[in-house]
């Protein structure tokens, strides 16, 4: 698994130019006639390689519709994506699930982890889908649990767990696939301002590598520090596209 | 999953709980074999029948010649007689009175013949005597005359008395045949089956139950009752078996004697003479040899008869066929078929 | 995934519990209704599995084994000479009133039994000797008799009481299965039930009949309509002429269809929404698992394991606590009660139908469901 893996990204890299994420005019509305609202009016996104990419905007701006058409859960109606080089639209359903499967990694504002699964099997979910036996993903999410400070936790189920220790489920889980694109909504919404900060530190710290990329939809401008570029969305389109941390400092 | 385990087992506890209930409940019993082997037809094709074994000459129902007490009974149940043994016998005391009166009258009867014969002696003399007498005038022609009439008077005397004494002695044996006819005897030798008087008792001449039932036990014949919608199948000469009732491992091969012409309502073993019949029988004789074990009169057997256009003999498919497979269907097609 | 569709399931008490709960009652519901259903038939086929023969014959126009119409005494000779047919006994069948010690009369059904072989006689013996059935005045009476004439105090071998003014002797305790009208069994012999009986033109109530050994029973049954022009049957035969005829002219037919199609619907509503409801609460966390790349056949694969799995739990406990019901309840007869097969199988590959029927409900929910609904929520 782990071998196939590689070996995409490696096929990947010598093909590819340094973005990894390309949406060019996508559009997106809601509804049917006259109650059609446009949500996404035409955005234009690149993501690079490597890149921590915050995307921020008030309610309503279409960021979250921009990542779940990224994430090819939402097709759009028109304009292109392009991730890895695969153009998403081309995608049957089932290609575009495997497609997630086998290539990105979620974080929900609300974890959702399985109620009835323990914080080592949770993290362990993504494996099992691809078809690792239950044994062998387990030990691996047990691995990538311990690197973000769940180590003592495994076998807790998510009710025994505090937000932001579900959280930390979540990242192992979101990581344990090792996803060139990793996407993140709202991660810290549901936390206090403290842990909020240092979940996405962990986000960063453990997504951010030379050829993958975290897109992290938020509207909490205390994490902005830990974008390389920071994406102000409004209305439907780009407003504004701010490098990341310097730009504060 | 604690939990789990617990549902698990309750499931598999209440699945086994029922197939055991089932499987010890549900079983069908079997059926219990039959107590006594029950008659099974010898042959595929058959004619089953209800039969009864009776003596060969028809019982005899022995009645008195006339209505009288009777005062001693000879025989009991079960004795063998032989003909003209005595069975019983009729009060006689008047009839003994009237042949003592009859005999008695006998001598006086004799007595009056020898005296006749004596008196016509005595005339025949005296006629010889004037006879004798040549001289006319010494003895009368009339004399004469009138001695020949009394010799021949006294001739019809004697055989008047003669007929006298034959009349008294027929009288007599009328008297005795009268009492020996009193005194009941075997009409022909066999068995007392039934005895239904005692001394002392009042025998009716026109009883309907016989005094004493008297049958031929030695040689038996069965009675073979065949439902009349059967008879057509049944042909002179069949061949048959017989089993008593409940004692069905050894049959009791029978011969062919006859078949009775006359179809007749068969008699209902309940006995209830009350009872309306609307089947009637046609009734086969066959005879039989006794077999090793005993057999009575009386007794109801199954009977199954070969049935007709059925070819060789029962003996032989009784060997060849008992116990194998299903009767050739041609064989038992329909009934018109068969009926020849 | 399988493992974590059963964790799923199993992980959540709560709902758990409230799913296996719906499908035992439901299966418990539907089991016991058919059972006592199908112990109703039973008892009302017991004039005929009591006497245990192959085959019966009677009047051509014979509606159900309850229904005497005698026949002629030479039915039986007839019979015998049908070709294929290894023996023939005669069976008197008809309800008499018994008189007790105490002047209390009771109804029973009596039965009478060729002497010579016994065949029509029932298969337990509790006690005494079946055989002494031979002997003047002998009856043989059953477990409901006992009850009926006066308890084990008044009824035991050796007691007597009177069957229309006739001397009865017990020389035997027999068990039989209750009949629906629920008379006490009584047995003799034959001969002796037709002389006890009132006079009647006919009363030879049914020939019984076992054919030769490799003669098909239907073709016998066949052969002697054919050539004696009465009516045969084999056991099965008549036995569900019987339920018929009970079917058609009673109300059991119509009050107890209705009840168990009830109970079947009802339980199997039941079972159907619980699961149902099961997966729609679930349908957030379905949802996640097909954001992150399960694909709707693997949820698909999980909602019907899960669905089985508690299925067939669920059926298992149903079933032990019908039985259960059955045992306790239901116990000496008391009850017409009575499990079979083709009700346990039936209401198996109904349990597992419903449930499939209410996975692909819910599974074509899930396969319309966005997994937008993730984010945000």
């Amino acid at each position: 698994m782990d071998k196939r893996l590689d070996q995409n990204i490696q096929v990947l890299e010598g093909e590819f130019p340094q973005w990894l994420v390309r949406a060019t005019g996508v559009t997106k509305a809601f509804g049917e006639g006259h109650t059609k609202i446009p949500v996404l009016k035409g955005v234009d996104l690149e993501v690079a390689r490597g890149e921590v990419l915050l995307l921020v905007g008030p309610s309503g701006s279409g960021k979250t519709t921009l990542l779940s058409v990224i994430a090819g859960i939402l097709d759009a109606d028109d304009g292109d994506v392009t991730i890895l080089g695969e153009t998403i639209r081309d995608f049957s359903p089932a290609e575009k699930t495997r497609f997630r499967r086998d290539h990105l990694g979620f974080i929900f504002q609300q974890y959702h982890l399985l109620p009835t699964l323990t914080a080592a099997e949770n993290a362990a979910v993504p494996l099992l889908i691809r078809g690792v036996s239950k044994q062998e993903a387990v030990a691996r999410a047990e691995e990538v649990l311990r690197t973000v400070g769940m180590g003592g936790r495994l076998a807790a189920l998510p009710t025994k767990l505090s937000g932001g220790e579900q959280q930390r489920v979540a990242i192992a889980r979101a990581l344990v696939g090792e996803p060139q694109l990793l996407l993140c909504d709202e991660p810290t919404a549901s936390l206090d301002a403290e842990t909020g900060h240092r979940i996405v530190g962990q986000i960063r710290e453990n997504g951010k590598k030379p050829d993958r990329a975290v897109i992290i939809v938020t509207h909490d401008s205390r994490i902005f520090e830990f974008g390389d570029r920071i994406v102000h969305m409004d209305d439907g389109q780009v407003h504004q596209i701010q490098q990341g941390p310097e730009a504060f400092n | 999953m604690v939990f789990r385990r617990i549902s698990f087992w309750l499931a598999l506890g209440g699945v086994l709980l029922t197939i055991a209930t089932l499987w010890g409940g549900n079983k069908k019993a079997m059926a219990p074999p039959p107590a006594e082997p029950p008659p099974i037809s010898p042959s595929p094709v058959t004619v089953a029948a209800s039969g009864i074994i009776e003596a060969v000459n028809e019982n005899v129902r022995i009645a008195p010649p006339v209505s009288g007490l009777v005062t001693t009974v000879y025989v009991v149940v079960a004795d063998r007689v032989k003909k003209g043994d005595p069975l019983f016998q009729l009060d006689d005391r008047e009839l003994r009175a009237q042949l003592r009166t009859k005999t008695d009258s006998l001598p006086p009867a004799a007595a009056r013949i020898a005296e006749q014969d004596i008196h016509l002696k005595d005339v025949q003399d005296q006629l010889r005597r004037l006879q004798a007498v040549k001289d006319r005038r010494a003895v009368s022609q009339d004399d004469v005359q009138r001695k020949w009439h009394e010799v021949e008077a006294a001739k019809r005397s004697l055989i008047r008395a003669r007929a006298d004494l034959q009349l008294a002695q027929t009288q007599r044996d009328e008297v005795e045949a009268l009492l020996h006819r009193l005194t009941v005897r075997a009409p022909r030798d066999g068995t007392i089956l039934q005895v239904d008087i005692r001394a002392g008792e009042y025998a009716m001449v026109n009883a309907l139950d016989p005094l004493i039932l008297l049958g031929d036990t030695e040689t038996l014949q069965v009675r073979a009752d065949i439902d009349e919608v059967n008879a057509p199948q049944v042909v002179p000469g069949s061949a048959a078996v017989a089993y008593l009732k409940g004692y069905t491992d050894k049959s009791i091969p029978l011969t062919f004697d006859r078949i009775e012409p006359y179809i007749v309502p068969k008699r209902s073993l309940t006995g209830d003479n009350r009872e309306r019949v609307d089947t009637r029988v046609l009734q086969i004789i066959y005879q039989f040899e006794r077999p090793s074990f005993p057999v009575y009169v009386g007794q109801q057997v199954d009977v199954f008869i070969e049935r007709s256009g059925e070819g060789s003999s029962m003996r032989d498919r009784s060997m060849s066929e008992h116990g194998a497979s299903s009767p050739d269907p041609s064989r038992s097609g329909s009934q018109p078929e068969e009926v020849r | 995934m399988n493992f974590v569709a059963l964790k799923m399931l199993f992980g959540d008490r709560a709902k758990y519990l409230m799913l296996l709960a719906g499908l035992t009652f439901s299966t418990m519901l539907i089991v016991q209704q058919g059972s006592i259903f199908w112990g109703l038939m039973t008892w009302s086929m017991s004039g005929i599995t009591n006497v245990n023969a192959p085959i019966w014959v009677t009047d051509p126009n014979i509606n159900q084994v309850e229904e005497i119409k005698p026949l002629a005494d030479t039915a039986v000779t007839r019979v015998r000479s049908v070709p294929g047919v290894k023996w023939a006994v005669p069976l008197y069948k008809g309800v008499q009133r018994a008189r007790l010690r105490d002047g209390n009369f009771e109804q029973i059904a009596l039965v009478g039994i060729d002497p010579s072989t016994l065949i029509g006689r029932p298969h337990t013996i509790m006690e005494g000797k079946i055989e002494d059935l031979r002997a003047p005045e002998a009856v043989a009476v059953d477990q409901l008799g006992v009850e009926r004439l006066g308890g084990p105090d008044k009824v035991f071998v050796g007691a007597t009481f009177e069957i229309n003014d006739h001397r009865a002797r017990i020389v035997a305790i027999v068990k039989t299965q209750k009949s629906f009208q629920n008379f006490p069994f009584v047995y003799m012999t034959y001969e002796r039930a037709l002389s006890i009986t009132p006079a009647e033109r006919r009363k030879l109530s049914y020939v019984l009949v076992s054919p030769m050994e490799g003669v098909p029973t239907e073709q016998l049954v066949r052969r002697i309509r054919k050539e004696t022009g009465l009516g045969a049957y084999t056991e099965e035969q008549f036995g569900w002429k019987t339920i018929g005829w009970i079917l058609k002219n009673t109300g059991i037919g119509v009050n107890f269809g209705t009840t168990v199609l009830l109970g079947f619907v009802v339980g199997m509503a039941i079972a159907g929404q619980t699961f149902y409801l099961f997966t729609v609460e679930n349908l957030k966390q379905f949802g996640a698992l097909k954001a992150i790349g399960a694909s709707t056949g693997m949820l698909a694969r999980m909602i019907l394991l899960q669905s089985f799995t508690v299925g067939v739990i669920g059926y298992g406990v149903g079933v032990g606590l019908a039985t259960l019901f059955g045992l306790t309840v239901g116990s000496g007869g008391r009850l017409p009660f009575k499990e079979t097969w083709p009700l346990l199988v039936g209401v198996f590959v109904a349990l597992l139908m419903i449930c499939s029927l209410s996975s692909v409900i819910s599974i074509r929910k899930l396969a319309k469901l966005e997994p937008a609904v993730v984010f945000r929520g």
